[in-house]
């Protein structure tokens, strides 16, 4: 059953189009998450949903109803803005439960009944020792940990979520995910949430919305978005350093071995891939490929067809490094791990890149052309 | 040689009540990158600020290339900067803003020219230096403003602030490789802030971790890494952060062990020593996320024990663990993707020489 199903929706603020023609339907408890750099048209998508920006054109159906017109305050929608608005006199508690007991409220709850529901959405949140304290008190992470259990802790139709997480401290960031994600689940919440950082997006959906310049390149599942990025744009929002793409690659065939080559350089190539480029008539493509799928061969022999660069400069990342590596006209992010002996600046290295580990995408409009 | 010294500095706002930076000392060779790393309020800014000339230094003296500069205005420390703030300026193209340095110096137009074209390629911008600032996005005038910053290359130093905070992700990597690459080339010293440590590992020859005003520690990546001095050091640096585990000392025949409610673990005579000359009571354990090995490894130096899988999130590059075990919750992390299910027991291991050992109450690492 879908649950919220936004057709063809445009969002324009005078002539500056915020989203173009988005789609998206979203079953009944379901965890969708929105992953864009800033500007994609994530927070509109939610105020637009959530009905405190009305929209330029499509429709917007929630249980099967039009809500596209239908005020705010009758959606029964929960949202966490990243600009959490918390009432400055009231304190922490008051704060979280002031929802109960606003007139408005469908059901009023006993008070017995609200500190039930209060106490595990405070107790993930680890903001129960604040429960008495004002906003003023509290650090920016502190506020956005009681604007989320505000959201929370009523029993909305719809949670609208934006970048809830992001000014937390790394160690809550990453400890509360999975928290998270079951208090989500487990109460069958249908949600929608908004990110720009890959890991918490794959860490936390069941599907993701990948959205750049308020167009969607891909709607999917983690699998299906790593496995196959429907656009080279898609891939460089995945990954620390992110996909490398190297431009206008042009398919060769040399004493019976195919290739692409590149700026400088080639890269071997299957028959099956070769054909599908031909296939679909491209002259040139864009290859892309994530730092982790490029490997450094130290030996001096080896089997694999590897390409010669020489390092560019490396970057130390803690558990890994990445090593820029020039390779022809190109600079290539390798990862590698952190204890490596360290190359220095402008000496021969080689790599290896496994042809099944490539991506290839439409030089032109940059479309994976494994989708038609 | 070294280029930036901080002699006991210290940063007072009204009056002594709030004390920003307190007692600083360090060192920055001719030809490093420093980079100051820490949360917001940790006087990382303040301290650039007093090496640029735009604070007072309220105790203490600095010395830019061995001269005492307390009393220099800024434009006579001979510093080039690049600020979170962009000042560009607005009737001036972006050639002209980039310029803007070199024609003070009277340089010939020709060399100008080169220098200026040199910096906007590397920083993406060459195709746009006949606009002006006002038709360009807020990243773009970003790197306009870094792009001044580098193209004088007679400086003493090159002072960042959060440079490339604002861009977005790809982008930030993009150009802290060129930073980086460009700071390799040259040898120019640079003073770079930030908040974020993967900038700072990433660029900095040496990382000044500070907090709360107080230099927690000074060193290369690799030691901020692997030899933390604190447990404050220890969590801000690495993502996800390392694991933290209380366990407490425990004797049996003449050797230590550590216990904890995930294990026991056996201390190397080296690791003991500390523990018996003082008396510690209880002390947390620090293991990195990705220092655990998701198998049983029957090798001396290795301990396993067992957990049960609480999420699975394979993002990628790298699959994200989270188990319990004992009283723990625990973050490991695997480079590439690992077969595991949620609610399976799984027996882990990890490298007796790869812990961090700290005393709980003060936070001080044991070694």
């Amino acid at each position: 059953m879908a649950n919220l199903q936004i057709q063809e929706l445009i969002k324009k603020y005078d002539k500056v189009t915020a989203i173009e023609g988005l789609n998206l339907s979203i079953a009944d408890g379901e965890l969708v998450v929105i992953l864009g750099r800033p500007g994609a048209g994530k927070t509109t998508t939610l105020k637009v949903v959530a009905g405190i920006e009305p929209v330029s054109a499509g429709k917007i159906y929630f249980e099967d109803e039009d809500i596209t017109h239908t005020p705010p305050e009758e959606r029964d929608v929960a949202m966490v803005f990243e600009t959490y608005a918390l009432y400055p006199h009231l304190s922490v508690f008051d704060n979280i439960t002031l929802s109960f007991k606003a007139p408005v409220r469908r059901i009023k709850l006993g008070e017995e009944e609200i500190q039930k529901r209060v106490t595990p959405i405070t107790e993930m949140l680890e903001i129960t020792e604040f429960l008495d304290r004002k906003p003023r008190e509290l650090s920016g992470g502190q506020r956005q940990r009681v604007a989320l259990a505000r959201a929370l802790v009523r029993d909305p139709r719809l949670v609208l979520l934006d970048e809830p997480i992001a000014h937390l401290d790394a160690r809550l960031r990453h400890g509360l995910r999975p928290d998270l994600r079951n208090y989500l689940k487990d109460r069958g919440f249908t949600t929608l949430y908004a990110t720009t950082d890959y890991i918490e997006a794959f860490g936390l959906a069941d599907r993701v919305v990948i959205l750049n310049e308020g167009c969607v390149l891909q709607i999917g599942t983690r699998d299906k978005i790593l496995g196959t990025p429907a656009n080279e744009k898609v891939g460089q929002l995945i990954g620390i350093p992110p996909m490398n793409v190297i431009q206008d690659a042009k398919p060769i065939v040399e004493a019976g071995r195919m290739a692409l080559e590149a700026n400088g350089f080639q890269i071997k190539i299957g028959k099956d891939q070769y054909q599908m480029i031909e296939k679909k008539g491209l002259a040139a493509v864009d290859i892309g490929v994530y730092p982790s799928d490029i490997e450094l061969i130290e030996a001096d022999n080896t089997s694999k067809p590897t390409v010669n660069g020489e390092v560019y400069v490396y970057e130390p990342l803690g558990m890994k490094g990445a090593l820029s590596v020039k390779v022809g006209n190109e600079i290539l992010k390798v990862q590698i791990s952190a204890r490596i002996q360290r190359a220095g600046a402008g000496d021969p290295v080689k790599l290896y890149i496994d042809e099944k580990r490539i991506h290839i995408f439409d030089a032109q409009d940059g479309s994976n052309i494994l989708m038609s | 040689m070294e280029k930036l010294r901080l002699e006991n500095v210290w940063k007072y706002y009204r009056g002594k009540e709030i004390q920003a930076v307190k007692d600083l000392n360090l060192v920055c060779e001719d030809g490093e990158c420093l980079a100051f790393l820490g949360p917001s309020g940790c006087g990382k800014t303040s301290t650039l600020r007093m090496i640029a000339g735009l604070e007072s230094i309220s105790e203490g003296s600095i010395y830019i290339g061995g001269k005492r500069v307390n009393d220099f205005p800024p434009q006579r420390r001979n510093v080039a900067m690049a600020f979170e703030d962009y000042a560009l300026y607005p009737p001036l193209t972006v050639f002209e803003n980039i310029a803007f340095p070199l024609q003070a110096k009277a340089l010939p137009s020709k060399k100008i020219k080169t220098r200026v074209q040199r910096v906007a390629e590397v920083l993406r911008i060459a195709d746009i230096l006949d606009k002006t600032p006002s038709e360009l996005s807020g990243g773009q005038q970003q790197r306009i403003s870094l792009a001044r910053a580098l193209v004088k290359e007679d400086v003493e130093l090159v002072l960042m602030d959060e440079p490339i905070s604002h861009l977005d992700t790809t982008l930030k990597n993009e150009i802290r490789t060129e930073i980086k690459r460009f700071h390799v080339e040259l040898g120019n010293t640079i003073v770079y802030v930030t908040h974020d440590q993967l900038e700072a590992m990433a660029l900095g020859d040496k990382i000044a971790v500070m907090n709360l005003g107080v230099l927690q520690q000074l060193g290369t990546p690799e030691e901020l890494y692997d030899r933390p001095t604190n447990l404050f050091v220890a969590g801000f640096i690495g993502e996800p952060p390392m694991n933290f585990i209380n366990s407490t000392v425990f004797s049996e025949n003449e050797k230590l062990y550590l216990q904890s409610s995930c294990f026991r673990l056996p201390l190397s005579p080296q690791q003991a020593k500390p523990l018996k000359e003082n008396d510690i009571g209880e002390l947390v354990i620090g293991i990195r996320p990705g220092d655990f090995e998701p198998s049983r490894i029957d090798a001396p130096d290795f301990l396993s024990f067992s957990g049960d899988v609480y999420a699975v999130e394979p993002v990628g590059d790298i699959t994200v663990t989270y188990l319990s075990a004992g009283e723990e919750r625990l973050l490991m992390t695997v480079l590439g993707t690992v077969d595991l299910k949620e609610g399976e027991n799984l027996v882990l291991s990890f490298s007796t020489e790869h812990i961090h050992i700290f005393d709980k109450s003060s936070g001080r690492a044991i070694n």
